[in-house]
């Protein structure tokens, strides 16, 4: 019994966290800052923060065009 | 006395190579004078009306001057509106027409409505009789594109595929699939295909229309933001330098394709380490896209913010 409310608790936190970072404007600003880091040569950052702007948009409804946008950003983005 | 409609198409005919050779903007001022001499003979709902309207439709989508090709698609759509199905003329006039509507509705991210012209021209199209599998395909290409920026990629490879059956894989006009089939696979990172896709749109743009063409160009700089991602730096920004050169000879100043070309090798700039080209080029891009689409479209909107950001800085 005690055991069940001392591991619930912070797994209700941590799910309250991601609901919190799901959303469109989140993913909005993951997607934007990608590209300020990729404008200024840091490639392996962009790509970190495009990955995971796509991943909260794949999460979220109605969010296929910006993703599609995301994507776009993260194929165009040299490697090396 | 001569034909006028006769003389109209030979018009049309002659708008067409200087836009091939290059001449785009002498090309609009051609098909321009088509439009009057039908306009003049044939009174204001004469079928070659609509065909002069399409074909400054395409034109003016060619320079990125969308709202003109907006209207021109429009006024062909409404002349089109009544036609029978036996009148092979013009159920062709009004696919050509949908289609000219449908892709700038897809460029306007107005995908919905793109998604619906380009499905009611299709099902004209397929209902038709006659052979034309080159319209067919261009139709199933801007399709699969609305589909490839919905995020909709399955969907979008069968359309390339089947027009990819349809025109043959060695024509002259089936560099606009393999272009597309090369951008799908450089967004699902599938870059071995992608780069043999991107070569061969390239070697068929330029044997048909040769080196120094816009769509030579655009099929270069494709290639080039395939071999950034692979990490071939020194070939790409040779070869987005090509593009962009071209681009700025032959097309106007403010034109979409010279934008993404600038944008990407910004982006290519930024990773060699060259911050300040990496900011003009995007800034540049910027500019050209707020012209031509306007400062809603999300293409701007997103770059906006980032130059916000990144100037106040």
């Amino acid at each position: 019994m005690d055991n069940s409310v001392v591991t619930t608790q912070p797994v209700n936190q941590q799910v309250a966290d991601e609901a919190l970072l799901l959303s469109h404007d989140v993913a909005a600003v993951f997607n934007d800052l990608g590209v300020l880091m990729a404008v200024r040569g840091h490639t392996e950052e962009a790509e970190r923060l495009y990955r995971r702007s796509l991943e909260i948009r794949r999460r979220l409804p109605d969010e296929s065009a910006q993703a599609a946008l995301t994507r776009r950003n993260l194929a165009i983005l040299p490697t090396g | 006395m001569v034909d006028p409609i006769a003389e109209a198409r030979r018009r049309l005919g002659l708008a067409r190579r200087f836009y091939d050779e290059g001449r785009a903007e002498e090309a609009v001022v051609v098909a321009e004078t088509a439009l009057a001499v039908v306009e003049h003979a044939g009174g204001p709902n004469h079928p070659a009306i609509a065909g002069a309207c399409i074909e400054l439709s395409l034109l003016h989508e060619r320079l990125s001057q969308y709202t003109k090709a907006e209207r021109y698609a429009r006024r062909a759509i409404v002349i089109t509106e009544e036609y029978s199905r036996r009148d092979e003329t013009l159920v062709r006039l009004r696919v050509k027409a949908l289609g000219c509507l449908a892709m700038v509705e897809r460029v306007r991210n107005r995908f919905g409505s793109s998604e619906v012209l380009y499905r009611s021209a299709l099902d004209l199209a397929e209902n038709g009789t006659w052979p034309h599998p080159e319209e067919l395909a261009e139709l199933m290409c801007g399709l699969g594109a609305v589909y490839l920026f919905s995020s909709r990629f399955v969907e979008a490879e069968a359309l390339y595929r089947q027009a990819l059956e349809l025109v043959g894989s060695e024509k002259a006009t089936s560099a606009v699939v393999w272009h597309h089939l090369a951008e799908l696979d450089l967004m699902l990172s599938r870059f071995d295909t992608g780069e043999s896709y991107a070569r061969r749109a390239l070697s068929l743009r330029e044997n048909a229309l040769g080196p120094n063409h816009a769509s030579t160009a655009n099929e270069r700089a494709m290639l080039a933001a395939v071999l950034a991602r692979q990490g071939n730096l020194d070939m790409a920004e040779k070869l987005f330098r090509k593009a962009i050169s071209t681009f700025e000879r032959v097309l106007p100043p403010n034109h979409y394709d010279l934008a993404v070309a600038c944008a990407d090798f910004g982006m290519l700039m930024a990773a060699k380490g060259n911050i300040a080209a990496a900011g003009r080029l995007t800034q540049r891009a910027l500019d050209i896209k707020t012209k031509i689409l306007g400062r809603n479209h999300p293409e701007v909107r997103q770059a906006v913010e980032d130059l916000a950001r990144l100037t106040t800085r």
